[in-house]
């Protein structure tokens, strides 16, 4: 093990949301670089891990997964050094926590170090301190929220992080081209989790639908997914005002090749 | 390009084929045609021609683009003993539609400070964009019966406007067969408060210079002058007829009247069919209440005009009212002989010419009045209906968008776009950096090209072109 070898590791799922444009002030992590974390190594030695790399257990999901943040933390609770916003997962909470199991429990085999006196505690730190409590609080609104990727992080320290290694995951959605209104390809496991990612992507656009999600437990077919994401925009409209119309029975729910689920969405603005 | 054959100018015939019922009628040059993403749009052009039903052809105009179900920029005339009634056809906003009025004076005569108080004022006082409504209770069911009932006559009773506006509005602002007992309470919570609203997305009011006139004596019929300020307002049902329009396409998939349809999207109900009959009568509250939504905002205008620069509201004359997304029972004349159609425009609009029976006495002569809204930055025309019987007398609704929002975004998100407006000559104000950035002028196709298509087609003829000055998008 030599010096240029050791490096501050930690396993961590990348995430994306609609970010405010303006957050309060603070020594801030820039958005591409906010995560939620899995697994602290601390100080480990890089060129033994990166030859463990192939081993290591796979995620138990394929495609990202949607969430929210639903509240503003500040932790850890006594002495407070970071600011974060804890994630509301709405699905795969379970899943993840085991992965974790696993993920410690491979680390523990190859003997390298991993912090394990913490719970999983899903959320994504927004700043270090010194920041003002209070203007964090008042500032925070809920938003949307995705999971793209597993990265091996390497803290650069300064709170700049570098992904060093990736377990890919097919993203939940994305917008596609469409000359009159919006479009996405909404990707997921199952006619559920499809839902999911739709309303996921529609609450990028607009974070106030959050309000309106309801989190069912199954989901037929697509007519269904449509008239369910037609009721929150509904109901969204009544309250404040929103800038779709509705969601339109367009498209089919493809197989792909990758035996994932595949939606066209076209969003009437 | 399909197949498409030339048949006159400005016309190209769709050839009939597979389940196809009418063959396509495609109003274009052959510049816009080459211009255009066009496969997409034909291919709705040709399920159309599926519908049950359908007579002459499954049309559409030079400003298509791929809609909902129909191209929007799609005309459909149905049978109404054999044929069906699609709220695709239609749209989710129902009778969105155009405005247009004239102020007396001269746009030049304006100064700097009156055209900003002027901008500033409507801006204030009409709600627009995302999230901004009326306050306060809103409407009372009492009040949604007699708006849908009275169509905008209602508007004017409670003190918006003049009874003479209303021989100025298509359908002097009212559909029959309206019936609130078919419309949801989530239709009505979501319109609650936005009657006189303009709305998001590509909904404006504009205030403008009439730049030049095509037809002058058409033009001073209708009381326009060259160098006139104008009032170009374009608004619909707001979440009222969204609401419609989306409990009806639910009702109408779980009734199965998609089967058998190449585009599900396109789902009908058989005209004489209960479900068909109830759509009718709510899509009809839906377009009543778009009336009175553009009654009310020409108000709000009329009241800027006066406290900023003197002019009274009853100085101020609508020229008219269009609607370009609707569904109407008008007679027409089928291998000579005339029978009544139920006609679907979406993002169309009615163009009847001299002589037509529903206009009021000053249209009558001419043919009625046109409005082709296009960009914030180049022009809208005013044009006037030939009643050409090809098209059901219909024309043209707009420039058609050119490019999606999601790239005009990447084009000019981050940009000081008012100031990039200030600089060709036009104010603009929105709630939202975002909407200005997607409705630059280079998000549209130039409307010049699409009405040159329309006169080369004999469907309209250009009476004068307006240019934008002021504008609040929403």
């Amino acid at each position: 093990m030599t010096l240029n070898n050791i490096k501050r590791l930690f396993f961590a799922l990348e995430v994306d949301a609609p970010w405010p444009e303006k957050l309060p002030e603070a020594r801030t992590i820039d958005k591409t670089d906010r995560h939620m974390t899995v697994a602290f190594l601390g100080e480990t030695d890089y060129e033994m891990m990166s030859s463990l790399l192939p081993s290591i257990p796979s995620l138990p999901f394929r495609v990202g997964m949607s969430a929210h943040f639903d509240r503003c933390l500040f932790l850890p609770e006594r002495h407070p050094h970071v600011v974060a916003w804890r994630v509301n997962l709405w699905e795969g909470s379970v899943a993840i926590e085991k992965y974790q199991e696993q993920l410690f429990a491979w680390l523990r085999s190859h003997n390298l170090p991993v912090d394990t006196r913490n719970r999983f505690l899903p959320h994504v730190t927004l700043c270090r301190s010194p920041f003002m409590v209070g203007e964090w609080k008042q500032d925070f609104i809920p938003i949307p929220l995705i999971i793209k990727n597993l990265h091996l992080y390497e803290s650069l320290g300064n709170v700049k992080y570098k992904p060093c290694w990736t377990q890919p995951l097919i993203v939940p959605f994305e917008e596609i081209e469409h000359t009159a209104d919006i479009a996405f390809r909404v990707s997921g496991e199952t006619s559920l989790q499809l839902y999911r990612n739709a309303f996921a992507a529609l609450s990028f656009k607009f974070p106030k639908l959050l309000e309106f999600f309801s989190n069912p437990n199954a989901i037929g077919d697509v007519d269904e997914i449509v008239m369910r994401l037609n009721e929150a925009i509904c109901l969204a409209d009544a309250t404040h005002g929103c800038p779709f119309k509705a969601v339109s029975f367009h498209g089919e729910i493809i197989r792909a090749e990758d035996q994932t689920l595949k939606w066209e969405m076209i969003v009437d603005v | 390009m399909s197949n498409l054959q030339k048949i006159k100018p400005g016309m190209f015939l769709l050839p009939q084929e597979m389940g196809m019922r009418v063959p396509g009628l495609i109003i274009a040059t052959e510049a816009l045609l080459q211009d255009v993403e066009i496969e997409k749009p034909l291919d709705q052009v040709r399920n159309v021609a599926y519908l049950p039903g359908i007579v002459g052809y499954s049309i559409a105009m030079p400003d298509i683009h791929w809609g909902y179900g129909f191209p929007i920029g799609g005309v459909a005339a149905t049978d109404v003993k054999t044929g069906v009634i699609s709220p695709g056809g239609v749209g989710y906003d129902i009778n969105c539609g155009v405005r247009l009025a004239v102020v007396p004076g001269a746009y030049r005569d304006l100064t700097e400070n009156v055209k900003k108080e002027l901008l500033h004022t409507i801006f204030k006082s009409i709600p627009s964009g995302v999230g901004h409504q009326h306050k306060g209770a809103g409407l009372s069911d009492k009040d949604f019966r007699a708006l849908v009932e009275k169509g905008a006559r209602w508007s004017i009773e409670q003190g918006y406007g003049f009874e003479r506006d209303l021989e100025h509005i298509e359908s002097h602002g009212r559909i029959e067969g309206a019936n609130l007992d078919v419309v949801s309470d989530f239709a009505k919570s979501r319109g609650r408060n936005q009657l006189g609203s303009i709305g998001s997305g590509n909904h404006f009011i504009e205030i403008g210079e009439v730049r030049h006139l095509y037809r002058s004596e058409i033009a001073s019929a209708w009381g326009i002058e060259q160098g006139q300020i104008y009032i170009l307002i374009h608004s619909g049902s707001r979440g009222f007829g969204h609401q419609i329009c989306q409990d009806t396409l639910n009702s109408f998939m779980k009734q199965g009247y998609a089967d058998n349809l190449p585009d599900r999207q396109l789902v009908a109900a058989p005209l004489d069919s209960e479900a068909g009959q109830t759509y009718f009568q709510a899509m009809a509250a839906a377009a009543n209440f778009a009336f009175n939504n553009r009654q009310q905002i020409l108000h709000g205008v009329r009241q800027a005009f006066q406290r900023v620069c003197g002019i009274s509201p009853e100085q101020i004359h609508l020229i008219y009212d269009v609607c370009h997304n609707i569904a109407k029972f008008e007679e027409h004349e089928v291998e000579g002989v005339k029978r009544k159609l139920c006609v679907h425009r979406k993002g169309a609009t009615r163009a009847f010419g001299p002589g037509a029976k529903e206009l009021a006495p000053i249209f009558r002569t001419t043919g009625q009045p046109v409005l082709v809204p296009g960009d914030m930055g180049r022009a809208s025309h005013l044009m006037v209906g030939l009643g050409n019987p090809m098209t059901w007398c219909s024309s043209c609704h707009g420039a058609g968008r050119a490019r999606s929002r999601a790239q005009s975004m990447k084009a000019w998100g981050g940009r000081d776009t008012i100031e990039y407006m200030r600089k060709q000559g036009v104010r603009v104000m929105a709630c939202s950096s975002k909407t200005i950035a997607e409705e630059m002028p280079d998000a549209y196709k130039d409307v010049d090209s699409v009405v040159e298509a329309v006169q080369e087609a004999q469907l309209a003829n250009m009476v004068a072109k307006l240019s934008p000055q002021l504008v609040v998008k929403g």
